[in-house]
């Protein structure tokens, strides 16, 4: 635990100003109430001063003291996580009588294989139906008549500005909707959208041009799908902001002035 | 042993193998609830994708149920509630439906399941799409299931909504009558469109005072 050059990440020695100096006390800490207990007669004050009164080998001890110290609250607190974790696992099953944790582990796994078998039979009859896990994907296809479009498919988690973030987004990539399809369940919302240039906003020629290059034709149009990948993924990554490992999601209440009144 | 159970975790979970032990116990309890309530609401969800309003190829189906008596409001069903924006002076942009024209009908109907409605709409504003749906998610409603899609150089849009509260589907109505009338007005317009709809909603307003003539129609 001590000794070795490599552990000075731990204790920066060789880093010194007077909020990082360990022998510097500006509230309570471990190395104060430490040195305090070691060297109670000489409360430390000062660096200089405590390196005086300690030899090398006595302040490695206390380092090492320390830092084991430390890391045993955050082993503590780690495993009173993983505990309440376990706790709230179990009371989510629907019926267990296991008590301890490598069979309710065993049960967790069994329901999750059940659960996801059966909503993967659901999603195919349904394919509309939300993921449990955030997906994304966008890629060219054709309307009945033959036009070009964009299918962009984005699952996340539900929000009341999520559909706020998708108008802004297609606005700054000058797109336009012309077919969008939401499912929203338990939480998680899948949104289908069929987009294409708009003509009205479009200045620039950000879009391929008709020209005989087929190869910059194609450079062109892979770079449109990964800017508008990268954009919705922002989106769709904003939704985690809110998400903290808990299984209900945080609404925000949007200043509204939708407030129904007659 | 617990070992061997986390290792099989790690495979059924998503990105299970790089994270540690507390993060890995995350992730079903984030992905249970909303699997269970997958197996038990999905069932629900159907959308016919059929229209009350206008038919996929764009002919309009209200001109059938439309009778002389109520210009204002009457049923479809026993449980619809349809009520046609009606306008005497044609502006050129509006569709004519027989000697009356029909703009931006909007119905809301009850479904079986408490808090939940239909609500499907006939849209001229092209400047406005995804703003609708945003504007049915502000009201308070959670879409289960919404299409929108132009039909007809319309945009047509049927959402299936639960509602976070109670609320009559008149409330509903009038509040999205309300919103899409400042938000079409807040966009593009053309002037004379903007005054006509500012006469829609003054009708309407009217006309939700007044009795029906003829047949029994019930708002709330």
């Amino acid at each position: 635990m001590y000794g070795s050059g490599n552990r000075s990440s731990i204790l920066p020695w060789n880093s010194f100003n007077t909020l990082e100096d360990p022998f510097i006390f500006h509230g309570s800490s471990y190395y104060g109430d430490l040195f305090n207990k070691i060297i109670p007669q000489f409360p430390c004050q000062d660096h200089n001063e405590v390196q005086k009164m300690m030899n090398s080998q006595e302040i490695m001890d206390a380092k090492a003291l320390a830092a084991s110290k430390s890391h045993s609250e955050a082993e503590r607190r780690r495993r009173e996580r993983i505990n309440n974790h376990l706790a709230k696992l179990r009371s989510l099953l629907p019926s267990t009588t296991k008590t301890d944790k490598a069979s309710l582990l065993a049960e967790v796994i069994q329901h999750v294989k059940e659960l996801k078998r059966q909503t993967s039979q659901i999603a195919q009859t349904n394919p509309l139906i939300p993921t449990e896990i955030n997906e994304l994907t966008v890629d060219y296809c054709n309307n009945e008549e033959g036009n070009f479009m964009i299918k962009a498919s984005l699952c996340c988690e539900d929000r009341s500005d999520l559909l706020h973030d998708l108008i802004k987004t297609l606005k700054s990539l000058r797109l336009k909707t012309l077919k969008a399809e939401i499912t929203t369940l338990g939480g998680r919302v899948r949104n289908v959208l069929f987009i294409t240039r708009d003509q009205q906003q479009d200045d620039d020629d950000t879009w391929p041009i008709n020209d005989n290059d087929n190869d910059n034709d194609d450079d062109q149009m892979q770079y449109c799908l990964r800017s508008i990948q990268e954009a919705l993924k922002e989106v769709m990554e904003k939704s985690n902001g809110n998400d903290s490992g808990n299984s209900g999601s945080i609404k925000r209440q949007r200043t509204s002035n939708n407030n129904i009144h007659y | 042993m617990i070992q061997d159970r986390v290792k099989e975790l790690r495979e059924i979970v998503p990105n299970g193998a790089m994270c540690s032990i507390d993060a890995l116990f995350e992730r079903p309890i984030k992905h249970m609830p909303f699997l269970q309530s997958v197996t038990k609401h999905a069932d629900k969800l159907k959308q016919t994708g059929e229209s009350m309003i206008i038919s996929k190829e764009g002919g309009l189906l209200l001109k059938d149920n439309l009778e002389g008596g109520a210009k204002w409001a009457y049923e479809v069903g026993s449980q619809s509630m349809v009520c046609p924006i009606i306008v005497e002076d044609l502006p050129p942009w509006a569709y004519e439906v027989g000697s009356q024209s029909m703009v931006c009908p909007i119905i809301v109907e009850d479904l079986n399941q408490p808090r939940q409605m239909l609500v499907e709409m006939l849209c001229e504003e092209r400047d406005l799409f995804l703003e609708i749906a945003d504007i049915i998610r502000g009201l308070g409603l959670t879409i289960l299931m919404g299409v929108m899609e132009t039909r007809n150089d319309k945009i047509w849009a049927q959402f299936v909504v639960e509602a976070n509260r109670d609320v009559t589907r008149m409330e509903i109505f009038i509040s999205l009558v309300r919103l899409l009338e400042q938000t079409a007005k807040g966009g593009t317009e053309p002037v004379n469109a903007a005054d006509n709809n500012t006469t829609m909603v003054h009708s309407f307003h009217q006309a939700a005072t007044l009795p029906a003539t003829g047949r029994s129609c019930s708002l709330l």
